[in-house]
């Protein structure tokens, strides 16, 4: 299993890391020719990045249309804030940090500030019977509405940690938290997965 | 016999991190055993759920949209008027900062809508009606709209303080600076403390 300081910034699972062809330059230098205006540079970081932002996104609102419209507003809020970026954390860091807070303003304004969560009313339409059959696709539905029904932290903590790769440190640092609070935002999260999804697991 | 496993814990044994010591704990009691079995098993049903693929002709769109916002994006943003040297007067600076504060306010989920956001900028010889985001002065146009055009403004800002940032230049309305940072949240006064801090911190250039 990894270990916390080594946990590697984009998942280990079938999706690729990225989709843009092979770039000669690395984030650092696209970031310092985007703060020069160099808007083509500014494009190849979101070609580069907009994948994992997109399924962060996803992961939160669990809606294709809204994922892309948050995605967008992700990499268009890291153009305004550009000149804040000084490199003291990754690029990749850095966007993920906007994308949460992005995806946590949109999920507090639509629930909530309490983070207190009724899962009956977010019951998952799909789920069927107990001990009927499911199929892979619509489990895999069930596990996304389950994580998607979280309190805003647990589920950015859950979904940066588990799908993402991010070390606990690096989520504490875009959640603005500390490692224990992200570590107990995990568990909390796991713990209400597994009553979600009852019948699953 | 050793303590039970905390949450902490639990989430380390997950990652292969905990120490054998405490692992050995396992062994001993059926309730933490139970316990991690079952976030082992929920950990693996939400790894199991991918998120689905969009379309391939998805991806370039993206590119796309966030190229047409950028460039619809006014080029002559608030940094525009912040060389209109309207700034420069020490005066007026802590009423920037409160109204930055109540952009910042105004467009967090707890404070009314940005269209609401009026205030008024003074510089002591001239002062800006500013309302929806917009200065009311032809040069100075299309000004702070979000709290992240105001943070970056703030780092813009503090980047171009002497020595020792806002105090070397006699900002004297703490007062009211403080009742503006009483309005933001724990997580907006965190940034917005610490892109200062940075701003401060970076060499001129
Ligand atoms: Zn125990």
């Amino acid at each position: 299993m990894r270990a916390d300081a080594t946990a590697t910034p984009w998942p280990l699972g079938a999706t690729p890391m990225s989709d843009a062809p092979e770039a000669p330059l690395d984030d650092a230098a696209l970031v310092e020719a985007a703060i020069g205006g160099d808007t083509a540079a500014f494009d190849v970081l979101v070609t580069r990045h907009r994948r994992s932002v997109y399924q962060v996104c996803y992961r939160f609102v669990n809606h294709h249309e809204d994922a892309a419209d948050l995605t967008q507003d992700t990499f268009v809020r890291a153009w305004k804030a550009l000149g804040s970026f000084r490199g003291q954390a990754r690029f990749s860091t850095w966007i993920y940090r906007i994308a949460v807070n992005v995806c946590l303003n949109r999920v507090s304004l639509k629930t909530p500030k309490t983070d207190v969560v009724d899962f009956d009313l977010v019951a998952d339409q799909r789920q069927p019977a107990p001990g009927a059959a499911i199929d892979a696709a619509e489990r895999q539905a069930m596990v996304r509405a389950a994580v998607n029904s979280l309190p805003p932290r647990q589920r950015a903590a859950l979904i940066l940690r588990t799908y993402h790769e991010l070390s606990h440190q690096e989520v504490a640092d875009i959640v603005g938290t500390s490692v224990g609070a992200v570590k107990a935002n995990v568990f909390h999260a796991l713990a209400n997965l597994k009553k979600r999804l009852e019948p699953l697991v | 016999m050793t303590p039970c496993l905390t949450p902490d814990e639990f989430v380390d044994l997950v990652d292969g991190a905990l120490a054998a010591d405490r692992e050995a704990h396992l062994a001993t009691c059926a309730a933490c055993a139970a316990t991690a079995t079952d976030v082992r098993e929920v950990l693996a049903a939400a790894l199991s759920a991918d998120v689905p693929e969009p379309s391939p002709l998805f991806w370039p769109g993206v590119n796309a949209r966030v190229q047409a916002a950028v460039a619809a994006s006014p080029a002559t943003g608030w940094r525009a008027w912040l060389r209109l040297d309207v700034l420069v007067p020490i005066a007026g600076l802590a009423l920037v900062v409160m109204a930055i504060a109540s952009a910042i306010d105004a467009v967090s989920p707890a404070g009314a809508g940005a269209s609401d956001i009026t205030w008024t900028i003074t510089d002591g010889a001239r002062s800006f009606e500013v309302a929806d985001g917009v200065v009311d002065e032809p040069a100075a146009e299309a000004a702070v709209s979000t709290a992240d055009d105001a943070l970056a403004m703030m780092a813009d800002l503090a980047s171009t303080l002497p020595e020792g940032g806002w105090d070397a230049l006699g900002v004297t309305r703490l007062p009211d600076l403080d009742i503006a940072a009483a309005a933001l949240t724990a997580d907006e006064r965190d940034a917005l403390a610490a892109l200062l801090q940075s701003a401060v911190e970076r060499p001129k250039s």
